[in-house]
């Protein structure tokens, strides 16, 4: 199973490509990617980033690589950590594509397609509390933050969001 | 179920060889878990165990190559994984193997499957050279490693651990 392709206004997301792990490698080497468990190594980046594709043929999900103008400008996917009841809607872009509402817009077109996919009701994000820009934007998708829910690390803020709108 | 595609299917005398399957998780992540990955840097949490298991898929979708499972030609059960990792473009590709159960222990079925993989490393994915990476005191993988031909690197050490050696593995090294 590998990713579908999805288009949406100004962007093109598409199964993962060897080629995308420089920039991905140099986006988790930066202070960046605090946020997603880093600064890390090379090496640390591509296990996690072989695990993380890896999802596609055990699961049918996983992440999508997000191009704009043919350009790497980041990632948008459904990750699913070991042990944690739900499958996680996560993204990043890379500092330079920052600002344009790119990971806005390429997060609800894999909502969309989850909820078309697989029939599900609800997703959620799960945040680091000093991640105030992903909250944000958790937010202005239209998730509610549940306090109720436990995260993966402590201190996780947990965002809920309600598929069953998108038809 | 949903599944890599497209993998090779290689078959010895007493093994099948074929691309990793979820529901080999059971068994592998009990492996990882274990003190036999004492040798490779183990053992590991189950997240880690989870990570690794999905990387054996994500290795394939990413490189085109990756490691096989070996499963036991008659009962089917799972016995380890052998095949060829990358971590690194700019490193070589190292020729990896791991018995699951120590039960499958002590009748060569490692070095049956791994000449396997050589075959198919040195075959039809069109390698020319690979290293091989053993621990000092894993006395089982370095007679694996001389018996696929291996040759000592001098003064090399594995990435993951000083005590060590790297053998060279080449096409044209004997048997």
């Amino acid at each position: 199973m590998i990713a579908p392709v999805l288009h949406t206004e100004r962007l093109t997301l598409r199964m993962p490509r060897i080629e995308d792990f420089e920039p991905r490698a140099a986006f988790y080497a930066s202070d960046r990617a605090v946020w997603e468990g880093g600064p890390i190594s090379r090496v640390e980046a591509w296990r996690i980033w072989a695990s993380e594709v890896g999802l596609w043929p055990l699961r049918g999900y996983g992440p999508f690589t997000v191009e704009a103008d043919g350009a790497y400008v980041g990632e948008v996917g459904i990750y699913q950590a070991e042990d944690y009841p739900e499958a996680e809607l996560g993204w990043f872009v890379l500092p330079e594509a920052e600002g344009k509402g790119y990971a806005l817009e390429a997060a609800r077109a894999v909502m969309v397609w989850a909820r078309q996919s697989f029939g599900w009701d609800e997703i959620v994000n799960i945040i680091d509390p000093g991640n105030a820009r992903s909250i944000a934007l958790g937010l202005r998708l239209g998730g509610r933050i549940d306090a109720s829910r436990p995260g993966i690390d402590s201190g996780d803020v947990v965002i809920v969001h309600d598929l069953r709108g998108f038809a | 179920m949903i599944a890599l595609t497209g993998l090779p299917v290689l078959t010895t005398a007493r093994l099948v060889l074929r691309g990793p399957q979820a529901a080999d998780w059971p068994v592998f992540r009990a492996f990882r878990m274990s003190d036999r990955t004492a040798y490779t840097g183990g053992p590991r949490s189950a997240q880690q165990a989870a990570e690794q298991f999905a990387a054996l898929f994500g290795h394939w979708v990413l490189r085109g190559f990756g490691r096989l499972i070996a499963e036991d030609r008659v009962t089917g059960q799972p016995l380890g994984h052998f095949g060829p990792l990358q971590w690194d473009e700019a490193g070589e590709v190292e020729l990896t193997w791991s018995l699951w159960r120590s039960e499958a222990e002590g009748q060569g079925l490692a070095t049956e499957a791994a000449l396997a993989m050589k075959a198919w490393v040195f075959g039809p994915l069109g390698l020319s050279s690979a290293i091989v990476q053993v621990h000092r005191d894993n006395a089982a993988s370095h007679g694996i490693a001389r018996r696929l031909g291996g040759e000592v690197i001098p003064g090399r050490v594995p990435g993951w651990t000083e005590a060590g050696t790297v053998y060279r593995l080449t096409a044209e090294g004997r048997a």
